[in-house]
């Protein structure tokens, strides 16, 4: 079958695939489908054992639904969050939608096509939730599961459709570049009312145990019934959702084509104001100095980057939660803040070692590329030690043994993150998202997955140290090997960051 | 670092660069005397971005030497690099650093004395007209004042071999006039440039030596009166297609 050109579904198609390039994707080896795909079968096999544990509290099919729904909720409010960062590029970055725009394609389509690419990219998150256990319940026998399918559709189209709303409503009220800038706002605050939203309702979840008392369980489970319901297999509930969602979205679609197209026409940064500070600066001459200003100005005046950097601590929030259930919120603390600082670490060292802005300028310099190397992890190190420093301090004032765990944890995970970085760059422009250097694969499925283990290496690691559960520290020890390891496998170290 | 006269300022000697099958730069060989304005002509894909690129210490030769002011750049790369300058064809600059910012960083990274740095700076703005925008991000600037950024961050560490790639692009006719005067002013105290170009009229007009080279192979080198007498034809353009014509 042949697409139209310049389609709906040809414009979505397109987009997709330049979506899926700009990770890095140009060329997927056969390995690395292979580890996707058996990790994808390891989800159906999680999902499947879930529902088949006769011992689970929800061993009947409609209890099982009820946990899909949940999972539905769950994936799509998260992808909600992390999905607004595309969603603000998808709306409001000019350059990006130029050659759409100077098409003749009418702007209708343009639209519609960013916002199905924006529902997409929300639901992805389901591949990884509500797909695996809709695929195994429909292969154990009760092929109503699969209408999470649909469900999950609605939802992440709802989703999509609210955001949209929202940034129209922005727009309209605050002018487009304020508006940019309260979504960037919203956008890395997210995290932060996760977190709230986690402590209210775990605080609140103690009083019943069920949750019932709640209020955050209370809305979760309005705002999950008709989804819940559309999963038993409810018809007019299923009809209900999808007519919502599509409601939604026709509505959005009607109504923010205005504002859309005013923040196209309106440049991605505000011109900086001409205020001439009257005295003059004294430039620094320290490459320490240098390097430390000119690596955070570069991250944190840039709302993409400086939002995913506020977003980092996300993951982390998973062993606060874990440790509130468990009642030892020491060792959850220590494991979070060994978490953070691997993710920190990992984030910053990715984005100054291996996307280096200027590699062309770097590579001119009277400076040993080591030297260059190490001034880059300083930059990267300093600040994110300091931080882990003030949180580790704040544990010790209630557990000093916890405190300590979570300074030397905090510390092991940052260094050998940055370590991998080091060992292993995987050079890209940050600019351009597209690579820079010649005859190097990006990393693979495997290497991602050796970071993150790494990092909850070490995070695990400081859970049992914090708990006197001495053989955790054999954990850590064998997550130290990873930086060697990845240092082994790069094959082409030499001369690849162009500097 | 002054080096001892006969030295040239650039050698490269028989220099190869491959990119998986494809041999970009051949066995290259160019020698630039101290002083010499130097134009590097091709076809697109000629090589001429690679060559540029494997001087400035960006690339590493897979075969042959090359020397900066007598410095082996394999040997002692950071001696090598200390007085070259460099400007790639796209501006190497940090889109969210304020135009000063830039210069600061470029300044400390060369290790000019502070002061100096700013004195400069102040000069190479003002000539440049970036005075008013030194406040401005480098991603707000125009096309044409980021190339004008990069040549005054290439200059402010008083480079003595200064390598430009397509240096001209995007600057309006004063500020290339401008420009031109400035470099080979420059030359005459002294300073080395090679630049590649595809605007034949300034390597007419500037360069005091011309080489032209195609599939990473230096085809024809000389003054201009030399090529024409070689490849026949009035100007420059005609040598030029004569010659990639006799290449091919
Ligand atoms: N990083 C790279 N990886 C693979 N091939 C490359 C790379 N850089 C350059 N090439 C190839 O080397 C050849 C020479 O390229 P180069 O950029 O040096 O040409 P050029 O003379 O500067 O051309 P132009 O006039 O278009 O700037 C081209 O065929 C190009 O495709
Ligand atoms: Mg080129």
């Amino acid at each position: 079958m042949r697409l139209a050109p310049g389609s709906l579904v040809w414009l979505v198609l397109w987009d997709l695939r330049v979506r899926w390039r700009s990770l890095g994707y140009t060329r997927i080896g056969l390995s690395s489908i292979a580890i996707y795909a058996a990790f994808f079968l390891l989800l159906h096999g999680a999902a499947a054992a879930i529902i088949l544990e006769p011992t689970n509290k929800f061993h009947t099919q409609a209890q099982a639904l009820a946990v899909l729904a949940q999972w539905c909720l769950w994936g799509t409010l998260m992808m909600a969050m992390f999905g607004a960062v595309g969603l603000v590029r998808l709306l409001m970055a000019g350059p990006e939608l130029a050659l759409l725009l100077s098409s003749p394609l009418p702007l209708a389509r343009v639209l519609w096509s960013r916002v199905l690419v924006f529902m997409v990219l929300v639901w992805s998150v389901n591949l990884m939730l509500a797909v695996p256990a809709a695929d195994a319940g429909a292969l154990l026998g009760h092929p109503r599961f699969l209408l999470a399918y649909p469900v999950s559709l609605a939802l992440a189209a709802l989703v999509a459709a609210g955001w949209l709303a929202l940034a129209a409503l922005l727009v309209r009220g605050l002018g487009v570049v304020r508006a940019r800038q309260a979504l960037w706002w919203l956008v890395g605050a997210m995290p932060v009312a996760w977190m709230v939203l986690v402590f209210v309702n775990a605080g609140a979840g103690n009083a019943g145990s069920d949750g019932t008392h709640s209020w955050t369980a209370r809305a979760a489970g309005v705002l999950m019934a008709w989804p819940a319901r559309a999963l038993t297999g409810d018809a007019g509930a299923l009809a209900a959702c999808l007519a919502v969602a599509a409601l939604a979205l026709w509505v959005v679609q009607r109504y923010a084509a205005a504002p859309f197209h005013a923040s196209l026409l309106t440049p991605d940064a505000p011109r900086a104001r001409q205020a001439r500070s009257a005295r003059p600066m004294r430039w620094r001459s320290s490459l320490s100095l240098l390097f430390l200003s000119k690596e955070w100005r570069t991250i944190l005046r840039e709302p993409r980057l400086a939002v995913a950097l506020f977003q980092q601590p996300l993951i982390a929030l998973m062993f606060l939660y874990l440790s509130l259930q468990l009642s030892s919120l020491a060792a959850g603390a220590a494991a979070a803040i060994a978490e953070t600082a691997g993710l920190l670490a990992s984030y910053l060292g990715s984005l100054t070692i291996s996307a280096e802005e200027a590699p062309g300028l770097l590579a001119a310099v009277p400076v040993p590329r080591a030297r260059l190397i190490r001034l880059k992890c300083v930059a990267v190190l300093a600040p994110v030690i300091a931080a882990v420093a003030a949180a580790a301090l704040a544990v010790a004032l209630a557990d000093p043994w916890a405190g300590l765990v979570a300074l030397a944890c905090g510390c092991g995970a940052a260094f050998s993150a940055t370590a991998v970085e080091v060992a292993a760059p995987y050079p890209f422009s940050r600019r351009s998202f597209t690579r820079v250097a010649h005859g190097r694969r990006h990393r693979s499925p495997l290497d991602l997955l050796s970071i993150s283990v790494m990092i909850l290496g070490w995070a695990a690691g400081a859970w049992f140290l914090a708990g006197h559960h001495w053989w955790g520290a054999g954990i850590v020890f064998l997550v130290i090997l990873v930086p060697f390891w990845q240092w082994w496998r790069d094959i082409n170290r030499e001369a690849i960051l162009g500097y | 670092m002054m080096p001892e006269p006969g030295v040239p300022a650039l050698c490269l000697a028989d220099v190869v660069k491959r990119f998986g099958d494809l041999i970009a730069v051949d066995r290259l060989n160019l020698r630039l005397a101290r002083g010499e304005f130097y134009a590097l002509l091709g076809p697109n894909g000629a090589g001429k971005t690679t060559t540029l690129r494997l001087i400035s210490g960006l690339l590493r030769p897979d075969a042959g030497r090359v020397e900066i002011l007598g410095v082996d750049a394999a040997q002692a790369p950071e001696r090598a690099k200390r007085p070259l300058a460099f400007v790639p064809d796209e501006p190497p600059l940090y889109g969210k650093l304020r135009l000063i910012e830039y210069l600061e960083f470029v300044a400390g990274l060369w290790a000019v004395p502070a002061d100096a740095a700013m004195r400069r700076a102040d000069e190479l703005l003002g000539w440049l007209e970036l005075d008013a925008a030194r406040r401005e991000l480098c991603e707000n600037l125009s096309r044409g004042m980021q190339q004008k950024l990069a040549l005054a961050a290439a200059l402010i560490h008083d480079p003595q071999v200064l390598v430009l790639d397509e240096p001209l692009t995007g600057l309006d006719a004063h500020a290339a006039r401008r420009v031109k005067d400035h470099l080979l002013a420059l030359t005459r105290r002294g300073l080395t440039v090679l630049f590649s170009t595809h605007i034949l009229d300034v390597a007419e007009k500037l360069a005091g030596r011309i080489g032209v080279i195609q599939h990473g192979r230096l085809l024809a080198e000389g003054r201009l009166d030399q090529l024409r007498a070689r490849y026949g034809g009035a100007s420059l353009e005609d040598v030029f297609l004569n010659a990639t014509a006799a290449g091919s």
